[in-house]
């Protein structure tokens, strides 16, 4: 086909669509970009309301719920030409002015002009701070917006702007009503601006939060377009909610001003989590290849890793205080035991909350050392992981399984797991070794009746091993209900249970861990509440990254019950076909007031 | 719903501290290793999407200075800059490199072709500069400023 046919082809398309559309003129007010501006959101009665509790953002009385009365009052102001309300809202007042016919004068605010030239924007870069290590929860992470100046280099990153959206919370609560209040949006959240190295320093003290950074496919005037927004944003607050009009949603309701059609907001009313975000800026080509920042804790990992035994000896005596005999090693050596000294010392001061009066002149001692030898680190930085967040799989999952039992037959089970990640599930994108199952739900259908298999409100496990440098305890826990092998049928039990234990091995490769646990029981099985302890062990190995084996079990004595002894014990392969994808093989055996034991085959599709 | 799931985990998930720590001073009196109380570990703001008491500091919508005037002069840029990254560039200065030594140059106007020498100054005159483990980040600027000026081929960018 000519070039010309095409041409002629795409202009009859073109014309099939306004013939398709002829009259129907959107009022501006219903346009989603004024909806965006506005942060309004269609509620389920038919009308909208938006996320901004702040009334100072609203120049209607009805602005919170009505974007029409909302648009008249801001375009009366604008007419006007009310120069301190146009410096308010500079995002609606460009945007307007190039929608309705005027002579209103460009846009010239002294102050937000001062602003704009101290950010000197160009870029933009998500800043994704991931997981840390001992600590699954911490998996919902958080995300924030870097503003990259026209003048940057790698090296000036740090002094570039920070974006952050964050809660205020009252700093006299405890943690439990921190959670509560903050869950039901009793905090009020705002976007603030400061130095990206603060960011930085906060999350790289944090001992294993390792950062990414995508840069973010906005041209230069789409950037500005999210600033005029972000300045408007000033007077804004909103409830924060943990759950979902968190850092996550108001980043994303800010970044889709870059764009007329741009819409990120409206598939992501029901999960908001960081990693979600990633999600749907990949989904829609806006993020490229990411940088890496290691985080202190991964640093110190792998420096340590790079001394011979003799030398971390060495190091562990600089940290004591002690000198240590450096005629034993070459001067590249002693650096690397200075180095290494200095940065475990430094660690250990902060996660233990170390005596400053004792620590401090010895850190400062080790760095005066150090700077005595005129030659560069021999120790290497880590390297990038080959997988970054964005490429692991969905973090919502449902699954049809076949089961197969001895004692109960066979079995069609359907399963849905809100969030977020399973020791099995493939490790690509994720942090190894930790699990966070979030209304995990499984339903067995055997052709006669369908029946609740099981119900995990929560189901964690921390299983990070110790190393040289860290010395860590691994933990679980489970809330919720499930099924065993009772006399005539699979008997109910509803439960809380944890384990703290020991991990060992690699969480890549062969990594094996053993918890002692404790529980409550009530169900089907006993008038009262029977409590439990008992041992759960596993051993999983990573043959590749598509593949996973694992042998795990539990055993529980039994308290207040007809049946002292409970024991489960599972053989699973996990193949992930591919991102998204997977097959789950299980051979499983259990035995309370029965045995049984049976097979499963699941297929697995994340999302 | 969801937010009833949200709430039973967290309130059931173990953490080891609770609110976020204000580590970060506007002021310019910071000494390294400035120490924090116990496990200094945010995970309830790592939890939650990440909460911090950032809004309680100067530093916020349009002003980078603790002034709140928005105007920074590029010497008190260099200021808050070591004020807020004192620990990493003792650090970086005790190596003769790294990004936190590597953007102190940037900021202080140093030349590419200069770059290595400042690098080079920062090491060896590190007991200089950080005098012991209480010099304050003022003293540090200082103490810099006075070796930069001292030192031949770098005197000419001694900051007034």
């Amino acid at each position: 086909m000519t070039m010309k046919n095409l041409l002629a082809l795409s202009l009859l398309f073109f014309c099939f669509a306004i013939f398709a559309k002829p009259v129907a003129a959107e009022p501006l007010w219903e346009k989603p970009y004024w909806l965006k501006l506005g942060h309004y959101r269609p509620q389920l009665s038919g009308g909208f309301e938006s996320d901004v509790d702040d009334t100072a953002f609203f120049l209607s009385p009805l602005g919170k719920t009505d974007p029409k009365a909302e648009f008249t009052a801001t375009l009366e102001e604008f007419e006007q030409q009310n120069k301190t309300i146009i410096c308010q809202f500079p995002a609606r007042y460009q945007w307007l002015k190039a929608q309705v016919t005027n002579d209103w004068a460009a846009l010239a605010c002294p102050e937000l002009e001062n602003w704009r030239s101290l950010i000197n924007p160009k870029a933009m870069t998500l800043v994704f701070p991931t997981a840390y290590m001992n600590s699954p929860s911490s998996m919902f992470g958080h995300t924030l917006l870097r503003i990259d100046a026209k003048d940057q280099t790698r090296h000036k990153e740090l002094v570039a702007f920070a974006v952050n959206f964050a809660a205020e919370p009252d700093e006299n609560d405890n943690a439990a009503l921190y959670a509560l209040k903050g869950l039901i949006g009793k905090y009020p959240g705002n976007f603030s601006l400061m130095p990206y190295y603060r960011k930085v320093r906060e999350y790289s003290d944090i001992e294993s939060r390792d950062i990414w950074e995508y840069p973010l496919s906005f041209s230069e005037s789409e950037v500005e377009r999210i600033l005029w927004h972000l300045w408007e944003m000033q007077s804004a607050t909103f409830d924060y909610y943990f759950a979902d009009e968190n850092c996550s949603y108001q980043l994303l309701a800010l970044l889709q001003l870059a764009r007329d059609d741009l819409d990120l907001t409206s598939s992501f009313s029901f999960h908001a989590i960081p990693s979600d975000t990633v999600a749907v800026l990949n989904g829609q080509g806006l993020l490229q290849t990411p940088d890496y920042r290691p985080a202190f804790g991964t640093k110190l990992h792998h420096y340590a890793k790079q001394l011979t035994p003799q030398e971390l000896a060495a190091a562990k005596q600089l940290m004591a205080g002690a000198e240590f005999d450096n005629s034993q090693f070459t001067a590249q050596r002693s650096v690397a035991i200075y180095e290494v000294a200095y940065e475990w010392l430094n660690f250990n001061f902060y996660d233990q909350g170390l005596n400053r009066d004792d620590i401090a002149p010895r850190l400062t001692k080790l760095l005066r050392k150090r700077s005595q030898y005129k030659i560069a680190s021999p120790l290497t930085k880590p390297a990038k992981p080959t997988v970054s967040p964005e490429q692991g799989h969905g973090s919502a999952r449902v699954a049809l399984a076949r089961s197969d039992s001895k004692n109960y037959g066979q079995t069609t089970e359907l399963a849905y797991r809100l969030a977020y990640h399973d020791l099995l599930d493939s490790s690509a994108g994720f942090i190894p070794g930790a699990q966070i199952s979030f209304l995990d739900i499984n339903a067995s259908y055997t052709g006669e009746h369908l029946q609740l298999e099981h119900l995990y409100l929560i189901d964690a496990m921390s299983l990070a091993p110790d190393n040289q440098v860290f010395n860590t305890w691994s933990w679980n826990l489970r809330l919720g209900f499930d099924r065993t092998a009772g006399n005539t049928k699979r008997v109910g039990r509803s439960f809380v249970e944890g384990g703290y234990g020991k991990s060992i091995g690699d969480p890549n490769s062969l990594h094996a861990y053993l918890l002692g646990t404790i529980g409550l029981n009530s169900g089907d099985f006993s008038d009262g509440i029977s409590p439990a302890a008992g041992v759960e062990g596993g051993i999983i190995w990573q043959l590749n990254p598509a593949h996973k084996f694992a042998a795990s079990g539990q055993f529980q004595w039994l308290a207040n019950n007809q049946q002292a002894q409970r024991s489960q014990a599972k053989l699973s392969w996990h193949w992930a076909l591919e991102k998204d994808f997977a097959l789950r093989t299980e051979v499983n055996y259990s035995h309370w007031q029965q045995a049984d034991h049976g097979v499963k085959l699941a297929l697995y599709y994340y999302f | 719903m969801k937010k009833l799931i949200a709430v039973a985990a967290i309130s059931l998930l173990p953490f080891s501290n609770a609110m976020a720590d204000q580590d970060i001073g506007c002021g310019l009196g910071s000494m390294l290793f400035a120490g924090k109380d116990g496990k200094a570990v945010k995970v309830l703001g790592a939890t939650t999407n990440g909460t911090s008491g950032n809004q309680t500091f100067g530093i916020t919508f349009g002003t980078l200075g603790c002034d709140g005037t928005g105007t920074v002069t590029s010497s008190a840029k260099i200021a808050q800059f070591i004020d807020g990254n004192m620990e990493q560039l003792a650090r970086d200065m005790s190596q003769g490199e790294g990004e936190t030594l590597s953007t102190l140059a940037e900021i202080w106007g140093v030349q590419d072709q200069d770059k290595a020498a400042f690098n080079a100054l920062a090491q060896s005159q590190f007991a200089t500069v950080f005098t012991s483990e209480n010099v304050t980040s003022q003293t540090v600027l200082e103490n810099l400023n006075s070796v930069v000026a001292s030192d031949a081929s770098l005197s000419a960018y001694t900051l007034s």
